[in-house]
């Protein structure tokens, strides 16, 4: 049998990343709150830096901006790397380790790093159900077209 | 020659190259992006590569279906095989590939690159955008 992967709640995710962003393992909550509300795959969030933020590359929510604020006070001179996602090493995170930290994280869940993604699309179209919803995260997603991103959220 | 002047970064590309045989020319493991001419030096096609360079250029002229994946990559491989192609490529560091890509491509609308994006990108505007990431959270 096929396993598909399965999107989170928004709600639920939201509050696990949270309560993440409390305890020592306070970059995949930071990943967890980037993933859900941004449209990013998890590769892109990945090599994130903390410049892309500061300049307002990237477009932050009240969520996000409230957990890059803690993320400041948690970090606030990192001399070492501009990247944020680091492991103990000092190394980037690979996405692969990432998928096995969440598969912990929400054992409840048949997940990937795709899970959060798709909670950011279901999210957005369950705030606004129309067409026009669809075809902006056909864009965000850089699907060719609204089809595919319809079979991706599973509409 | 194209000169590609932005805010940040100026790029250079003059690396204008023979026909497609002599793709081996390009360095391996190359990160950047290159341009795909016709015989009658009509850009048809840009396109980027992480990678390597070279394995993403040759997989467009590669007989077998297996490289084929996306509605692109079909029409290029529809492409008449023994036409000459030409191709000028440039090293670009990972960070700047995809923007310099999707400038390029808005600039000179390659008649093989996919036109859903760029009609899309001109329907939503960056409002639309900041309203559906701020509703995510109300």
């Amino acid at each position: 049998m096929n396993k598909f992967t399965e999107s989170i709640p928004y709600d639920e995710a939201l509050n696990k990343g949270k309560e993440l962003m409390k305890t020592k393992k306070y970059i995949i909550g930071f990943f967890i709150i980037v993933a859900i509300n941004t449209s990013y795959r998890a590769s892109d969030i990945l090599n994130l830096k903390y410049g892309d933020f500061l300049n307002g590359n990237i477009i932050m929510n009240k969520e996000l901006r409230d957990a890059f604020e803690i993320l400041q006070k948690k970090t606030p001179n990192n001399k070492y790397s501009p990247y944020i996602f680091l492991s103990q090493k000092n190394k980037i995170y690979r996405t692969q380790s990432i998928n096995d930290i969440l598969k912990i994280v929400f054992p409840k869940y048949q997940i990937s790093t795709h899970s959060l993604r798709k909670t950011f699309g279901n999210r957005a179209y369950e705030r606004s159900p129309n067409e026009k919803t669809i075809l902006i995260l056909s864009y965000l997603f850089k699907h060719s077209n609204t089809t595919k991103t319809k079979i991706y959220l599973g509409i | 020659m194209i000169n590609i002047k932005s805010t940040k970064i100026q790029y250079t590309i003059d690396n204008y190259n023979g026909p497609y045989i002599k793709t081996h020319k390009i360095p391996n493991k190359t990160c950047g992006i290159y341009l795909l001419y016709s015989e009658d030096e009509e850009l048809i096609y840009i396109g980027k590569s992480i990678n390597c360079i070279y394995s993403r250029l040759s997989s467009h002229f590669k007989e077998s279906d297996r490289y084929v994946t996306s509605e692109r990559d079909k029409i290029i491989h529809n492409m008449k095989k023994e036409e000459t192609y030409y191709f000028s490529y440039s090293v670009i560091s990972k960070e700047y590939v995809n923007s310099v890509e999707s400038f390029l491509i808005n600039k000179y609308k390659p008649k093989y690159n996919n036109p859903s994006n760029i009609i899309i990108q001109k329907l939503i505007s960056k409002s639309d955008l900041i309203k559906l990431y701020n509703s995510l959270c109300d």
